[in-house]
């Protein structure tokens, strides 16, 4: 059941960019049907790379989908948390016997667990995008402040991921 | 227990860094916005685990229980250096089924804590019990780690045992006193005869009532109470099963009803496995001989074997001269009903409870199946009169029935055929 959710979630996320994308259309078609066939396979064969794959095509799609479109998405936050709910759905479903929950107590736990993620992914991006919308002009030293975040930001992942393994 | 990642780590890592780049290089901040979540998930993730160690204990609040009876098991857990979230959840034997579900429970490092878990009985067995599994549960999803600790503690669950209002009475008894009418004639309650006085006869015996109608002394003979010797010889080689109940667990059931009306009969009962190799307890009474049998009876498990010895593997002092014997087999084996038809040739008093297979069989399908099952019906019809032509009791027990009704049957056969032999 939580492959088929995954799967829905997946079709969601493809058909949004969809409507109104004008020439850039057949490219996000064939972005989200890539993905589609790569989520569909990862959780039919049991593959995790395949659902990371898709879970990458999915954000190309939409990334690609915001070129040339002026303003901010609104519907940002949606993405945001539909990607998580895709992934927490498409993983849940093929986990191996050491990762799934061993009881129903720890399959509540685990579904109130993705609701949450869901719930939060969806406000803490939300907050991002007003602070992001905020009039606070741009520049230069906007422009590097910003690239020194997002490369810090990577940074601090890659190190932690170092400490950790 | 080593934590590993899970699946979303990785695949996080690269969201959040393909969005970062992506948002950047487009700037588009709405990528940025995508890379968020999943990159704080990650983050959290990584701060919060290191390695957990925990010690676990399993205990249950007693050693014996019955069929249907709930156990309690107490799991302690106690978390070494640092505190996390346990789902545990307790390994069970095919037959103990948990009332309560698994739990997830908050330790705190250095704290012990105790769950208790509801345990049913469901059949009847002798059970390891005690194995746990715990799984660390990571809120973000990042890392698992899982453990399983091994079964340290027995549970003896004994199969529930109607008290029988009638039992089978041995032909011959023997020395011991017991609740058995004898053949014999000595001191007891129930008349056997009058006859007339002959000089040595005690005093304490003579009729007064026959003596006064007769106008010499007449002296009343008594069957004397006495035990008997009951051998409950169990077919552990074949049986028919659907699922959790077959005719094994017939077997034993009807054993522990038999043994512990015969026990509190003041019989001597012993038990013999007839399969594929063959067990004994010798015939021996009182309350510690109950819990010798029925231990005996737990550990009772179809043992198919190409080495059959047979009646012969029974060792001689097994079967007491001039025992009852008893035996449970739904006679599917014909190497089982030769070794009974053996038995029988031996000098002991036997009867035959079938254990009825035809309920454990699957539903008929076609033509042929139902043509097969009434070939098989008949050659099982013809096994039981070949006991029946040699005297030998057999009364079939179906599970819906009561077995006292089998018991009724069988006492009907035995009596006719004590008056036709008379």
């Amino acid at each position: 059941m939580t492959a088929a959710a995954a799967l829905l979630v997946a079709g969601g996320l493809v058909a949004h960019p969809l409507p109104g994308a004008g020439r850039l259309g057949g490219l996000l078609a064939v972005l989200g049907g890539f993905g589609l066939i790569s989520a569909a396979l990862g959780i039919m064969v049991g593959w995790p790379q395949a659902i990371t794959v898709a879970l990458l095509l999915f954000a190309g799609q939409y990334g690609v989908s915001l070129l040339g479109r002026d303003g901010i998405d609104p519907a940002a936050p949606l993405v945001a948390a539909g990607l998580l709910l895709f992934a927490e759905l498409a993983f849940a479903s093929l986990a191996p016997p050491g990762q799934a929950a061993l009881s129903r107590a720890g399959q509540r736990y685990e579904a109130i667990r993705v609701l949450v993620i869901v719930i939060g992914a969806g406000l803490i991006s939300a907050v991002l995008l007003l602070v992001v919308g905020a009039p606070v002009g741009g520049g230069a030293w906007m422009s590097a402040s910003g690239v020194g975040a997002a490369a810090g930001l990577i940074a601090l992942l890659a190190l932690l991921v170092r400490r950790s393994a | 227990m080593t934590r590993r990642p899970t699946y979303r780590l990785a695949a996080y890592v690269a969201l959040a860094v393909v969005a970062v780049v992506g948002g950047l290089a487009l700037a588009r901040p709405e990528l940025v916005v995508l890379a968020a979540p999943p990159a704080l998930l990650v983050g959290l993730g990584l701060l919060s685990g290191r390695r957990l160690d925990v010690a676990v204990s399993v205990a249950v609040d007693r050693q014996r229980g019955i069929e249907g009876q709930d156990v309690e098991l107490l799991v302690t857990l106690t978390a070494i250096e640092r505190g996390a979230h346990l789902e545990v959840a307790v390994v069970l034997p095919d037959g103990l089924v948990a009332v309560d579900d698994a739990a997830i429970v908050r330790l705190e490092a250095g704290v012990s804590r105790s769950l208790r878990i509801a345990v049913r009985c469901q059949r009847w067995g002798a059970y390891r019990l005690g194995g746990v599994r715990l799984r660390v549960v990571d809120p973000y999803g990042m890392f698992s780690a899982t453990a399983a600790t091994r079964p340290t503690t027995t549970l003896k669950v004994y199969p529930r045992a109607p008290v029988l209002r009638r039992l089978l009475a041995p032909l011959e008894t023997q020395l011991q006193l017991g609740t058995v009418r004898s053949r014999h004639r000595a001191t007891g309650v129930e008349l056997a005869e009058l006859r007339p006085y002959t000089p040595g006869d005690d005093a304490r015996a003579i009729s007064w009532r026959a003596t006064a109608r007769r106008q010499e002394l007449w002296v009343a003979e008594r069957h004397p109470e006495r035990s008997g010797d009951v051998v409950l010889v169990l077919d552990t080689l074949t049986e028919a099963r659907t699922g959790a109940a077959g005719t094994l667990d017939l077997a034993v059931r009807a054993a522990t009803v038999l043994l512990s009306g015969h026990l509190a009969r003041r019989d001597r009962v012993g038990v013999v496995g007839l399969g594929g190799t063959v067990t004994w307890l010798r015939p021996g009474m009182g309350a510690v001989q109950r819990y010798r049998l029925i231990d005996a009876l737990l550990t009772s498990r179809i043992l198919p074997t190409a080495v059959w010895a047979g009646a012969a593997g029974i060792p001689v002092r097994a079967l007491p001269p001039q025992a009852l014997v008893i035996g449970l087999s739904p006679l599917l084996d014909e190497r089982v009903v030769r070794a009974f038809a053996d038995l029988a040739g031996r000098s002991v008093d036997m009867a035959l409870v079938e254990l009825d297979p035809d309920a454990f069989l699957p539903p008929v399908a076609d033509e042929p199946d139902r043509l097969a099952r009434r070939l098989w019906a008949l050659e099982r019809d013809n096994v039981r009169r070949r006991f029946l032509r040699r005297g030998i009791a057999v009364a079939a027990w179906h599970p819906d029935e009561p077995f006292e009704t089998s018991l009724v049957r069988l006492e009907a056969f035995r009596r006719t055929t004590r008056r036709a032999s008379a």
